[in-house]
């Protein structure tokens, strides 16, 4: 079972991934900041990273470059409410950039998508 | 003889007596007849006196013929006894003078009864002036002292025939100095100079008893000699030849400054015979004042005493002539000088009424500063009766972008009918500066010669007409006949209809703003030189006020244009600041909204095996709040793109800029930069910022291959197959990338260099790649560099169509 870790600081949305990931067949681990995230990353494990933008503390850009770094083939998807941070290059080292919706399926199929190759 | 000698005194006392009394000639000559008859006791006495112009011996006074052939008996001087006696100058007696061949009678007297016949001539200085005669009933043998009586008699006739012509040239001269005298005072009684002219025709004929005469003036602007006046004692007029051979004459008069005169013009050489054929005699004298000929005056036939008959005109007639054209010159000049000061006068006038007709406009015009408006009021000007008065005007300015006239304005009627209806509306002339000033202000409705006006545009060119050409020679043209002019443009022509017409140019600081076109096409008044030096120095004035308005409107555009840019830039910045705040709460909304949306999706799903009939309410919520998102992506997406992103611009520019950047790097580091460009530009409609970006990313990426003395090898050039692109290629000499990490070049975070965030190359590719759709390959040389090859799609390259979409709305 493939684990994804979830990181975002809305509690809600965090949960709402979580039922849903795992309705889908996934483990799924969450972070509300940065910070958490790191750890996650060191203790969970995960093969994907499902990553908001716009967090306290340490954002996702800044997690990004820090995955990207030490773990380069680690998936990330960023998946943030702002659609503008495709102009941002830095945005760009990401595997994948999906804006956030309701509905939850275009998220699922990148995911899915990612875990395949 | 003692009783002759006595009475010859008494007869002399008499005589003496009757000479010196106040009886006139004729009465004179019958007393002397009377006396005669009765002293020498004859049964008659008669006096036959010479008449010059007829060249005979004319029956003047009798005692013992029939009275009333006294004017009637003429006799050929040296016909019958007393011609020849006459002739011969020399007294002949006869016993029978029937029986003398010479002898000859006239039945009117009742002659034929008389026998003897004295006759002596009747001499003065050895000239004949005539012949006394006695006869007697029957023959008579006339004795020495009877000759010698009726010789003296003679003596004292010569002297009262001498004394009554002294009298009669004495009178005559009287009265010329009198008629003279009368029309001189007629002649400087009026200033008139059409009556004076035909005074001096009228009096000239009748003093000089002519049968007609001409008066002809010397035109001082055309040199030719015109006739002014005529009169006729009859009434009639004379024929074409006569006037032609008149002319001649004349001009002759003029030429020598002297009086001619022609006894017979059927001896003259270059007579030419006319149908009339009355003239025979001509008298022409020049009229001269204060030394310049103004013309001459011709007297034609003299009169004979007798009605119907004509004769040559004397010397005497001449001299009166003369004397009648010295006062006519004068009188003429006098009238022909006062005809100078009145239309002199009437000139400063009407110039004095153009001043003011000029100071009017130039105010009208100063009322307003925009062009529409002025443009009418110029027009107005240019064809209102007490303005300049043409019938109609037409106003072209030049488009000096496209360097053409082009027509703005047209002001005049069509028709006669028209006509009358505008001009009606004229007002006084203390009125016409308000008159015109109010035309800017009417705006009336467009008339058709506007619109013909507005369809005309002309090509500045030399070859395009007068309009053309009056702007290219800054000057004005009058064209007397546009169907015959070859510098007329004739389809022009055609539109306007004209055949006379004038141009004058529109000139403001030395250069030519339009030009106004006038015609008279409704009265066909011709154009004079005046007319056009008034519209020349109007067209100035218009010039001057057209330049200010056209200032004034390039200022107003200009205002307006600077207001509209505001207008956009406040509008900008609200869309950007609203853009702003929609885009931070579209993000606030859309957390909450993924998480009502989200659970409610799952609720639904659940609901949909559970509890069938609660799913429809569930879905309303899935269903609007997937709507709200949707709003919401637009108005981020209008945001996003309120900022241009792309354009069109040359890539040999951008990659100069760039190198421009490294231009220290390079020095530092001792880097030769080397390129082989190909042809320019290569325009490219791409994000210009992004290609930038890439470029510096791969100079970077050289220049830290190379680290220190190396050269960067740059081509740019096109390759228009399969597609036309932009091919560049990036050469370094550092070395080359080891084989293993080949394929991870373009990763996001690969690096190789101590310090690199390994971000530059995945970045490049995006931008190039993904963006652009073009091509980024790499070839490595292992030991020697690397070599990039960029390739860029020309023209359209492919785009966000959510982009497109969001620029098409706001357009």
């Amino acid at each position: 079972m493939k684990t994804i870790l979830v990181v975002d600081d809305e509690e809600l949305i965090r949960e709402l991934y979580r039922v849903e990931m795992e309705e889908a067949g996934y483990r799924v681990a969450l972070a509300s900041t940065g910070e958490e995230a790191l750890a996650q990353l060191e203790s969970a494990k995960p093969d994907l990273v499902v990553l908001d933008i716009r967090m306290p503390g340490m954002n996702g850009i800044d997690l990004l470059r820090r995955i990207k770094a030490t773990t380069p083939r680690l998936p990330v998807v960023l998946n943030t409410a702002y659609s503008d941070y495709r102009q941002d290059f830095s945005t760009w080292a990401s595997d994948a950039y999906v804006v956030k919706s309701s509905d939850l399926s275009e998220l699922k199929t990148t995911i899915q998508r990612l875990l395949q190759t | 003889m003692g009783t002759i000698a006595r009475t010859d005194l008494d007869i002399l006392n008499e005589i003496i007596r009757v000479a010196n009394s106040p009886l006139d000639l004729r009465e004179r000559l019958h007393y002397i007849v009377d006396l005669t008859a009765r002293k020498l006791d004859k049964d008659v006495c008669s006096i036959l006196l010479y008449e010059k112009t007829t060249d005979t011996l004319v029956l003047r006074a009798t005692r013992g013929l029939n009275p009333s052939s006294v004017d009637l008996v003429r006799l050929a001087a040296g016909e019958g006894i007393t011609g020849w006696v006459f002739r011969h100058k020399t007294p002949l007696a006869l016993a029978h003078a029937a029986a003398d061949p010479r002898y000859k009678y006239f039945a009117i007297t009742g002659e034929e009864r008389f026998q003897s016949m004295l006759a002596v001539p009747i001499l003065y200085e050895e000239a004949p002036l005539g012949v006394l005669t006695v006869q007697t009933i029957g023959p008579w043998r006339y004795h020495h002292e009877e000759i010698a009586f009726l010789q003296t008699m003679a003596h004292e006739v010569s002297g009262i025939i001498r004394n009554a012509q002294i009298f009669q040239e004495a009178l005559d001269k009287i009265n010329a100095l009198t008629v003279l005298y009368e029309i001189g005072q007629a002649l400087t009684s009026t200033l008139d100079l059409h009556e004076v002219l035909n005074l001096i025709v009228k009096n000239c004929t009748e003093v000089s008893r002519a049968s007609g005469c001409l008066l002809r003036l010397l035109n001082p602007e055309t040199g030719a000699l015109e006739i002014k006046a005529s009169y006729r004692h009859d009434g009639g007029f004379h024929g074409n030849s006569s006037l032609r051979f008149g002319e001649r004459l004349a001009l002759r008069v003029i030429r020598e400054r002297r009086p001619i005169l022609i006894e017979d013009v059927h001896r003259e050489a270059d007579y030419v015979p006319s149908p009339q054929g009355a003239m025979t005699s001509v008298l022409c004298v020049p009229l001269i004042a204060k030394g310049a000929v103004l013309g001459t005056l011709s007297l034609f036939d003299k009169r004979g005493e007798t009605e119907g008959t004509f004769g040559p005109f004397t010397g005497d007639d001449l001299r009166l002539l003369a004397a009648l054209a010295d006062q006519a010159a004068i009188a003429l000049d006098n009238a022909l000088t006062h005809e100078r000061e009145e239309r002199l006068a009437a000139e400063n006038q009407r110039r004095l009424l153009q001043l003011s007709v000029l100071y009017d406009i130039g105010k009208a015009m100063q009322t307003t500063l925009r062009l529409d408006p002025l443009l009418r009021i110029i027009l107005t000007g240019v064809t209102v009766g007490g303005g300049l008065g043409f019938n109609r005007a037409a106003l072209f300015l030049v488009d000096e972008q496209e360097q053409v006239l082009s027509g703005k304005l047209g002001v005049g009627p069509r028709t006669m009918e028209e006509a009358g209806q505008i001009w009606a509306q004229i007002p006084p002339v203390e009125d016409l500066g308000r008159f015109i000033a109010q035309a800017g202000e009417r705006g009336e409705e467009e008339t058709p010669f506007t619109q013909l006006v507005r369809t005309i545009r002309i090509p500045i060119r030399p070859d395009e007409g007068i309009l053309a050409l009056t702007v290219l020679e800054r000057r004005p043209f009058h064209v007397r006949s546009a169907r015959q002019d070859a510098r007329v443009n004739q389809a022009v022509f055609d539109l306007f209809g004209a055949d006379e017409f004038a141009t004058a140019p529109l000139i403001a600081k030395d250069r030519v703003l339009g030009v106004i076109v006038v015609d008279n096409l409704i009265t066909h008044r011709p154009i004079t030189a005046e007319d056009l030096q008034l519209l020349t120095l109007f067209a100035h004035r218009a010039g001057m006020a057209v330049e200010n308005a056209l200032v004034y409107s390039r200022l107003e555009a200009l205002n307006q244009h600077l207001l509209e840019l505001q207008d956009r830039l406040v509008h900008t910045e609200k869309m950007a600041a609203l853009g702003e705040m929609a885009a931070g709460i579209a993000h606030e909304i859309r957390n909450p909204l993924v998480i009502v949306g989200g659970y409610a999706r799952r609720l639904a799903s659940r609901l949909a095996e559970k509890a069938p009939e609660e799913k429809a309410p569930l879905e309303i919520i899935v269903h609007e709040v997937t709507r709200l998102e949707k709003i919401l992506q637009e108005i981020l997406a209008f945001s996003r793109d309120a900022l241009p992103a792309r354009n069109r611009w040359d890539l040999y520019d951008l990659l100069e800029e760039t190198l421009g950047l490294f231009a220290t790097e390079f020095a530092e580091s001792r880097i030769t930069v080397e390129r082989r460009f190909g042809e320019r530009p290569l325009l490219l409609e791409a994000d210009r910022a992004q290609i930038k970006q890439a470029l510096i990313n791969l100079l970077n990426n050289a220049v830290q291959a190379i680290g220190r003395d190396g050269t960067i090898t740059l081509t740019l050039a096109r390759r228009n197959a399969p597609r036309p692109e932009a091919v560049l290629t990036i050469r370094d000499t550092g070395g080359g990338i080891p084989p293993e990490a080949l394929s991870r070049i373009f990763n996001p975070f690969f690096t190789t260099k101590a310090g690199g965030t390994g971000l530059g190359l995945a970045i490049t590719h995006r931008m190039i790649v993904d963006h652009h759709g073009g091509s980024i390959e790499v070839h490595n040389e292992a030991g020697v560099g690397v070599t990039f090859t960029v390739s860029l799609p020309l023209g359209e390259s492919p785009s966000d169509p959510d982009a497109e979409e969001a620029m098409e709305e706001k357009r």
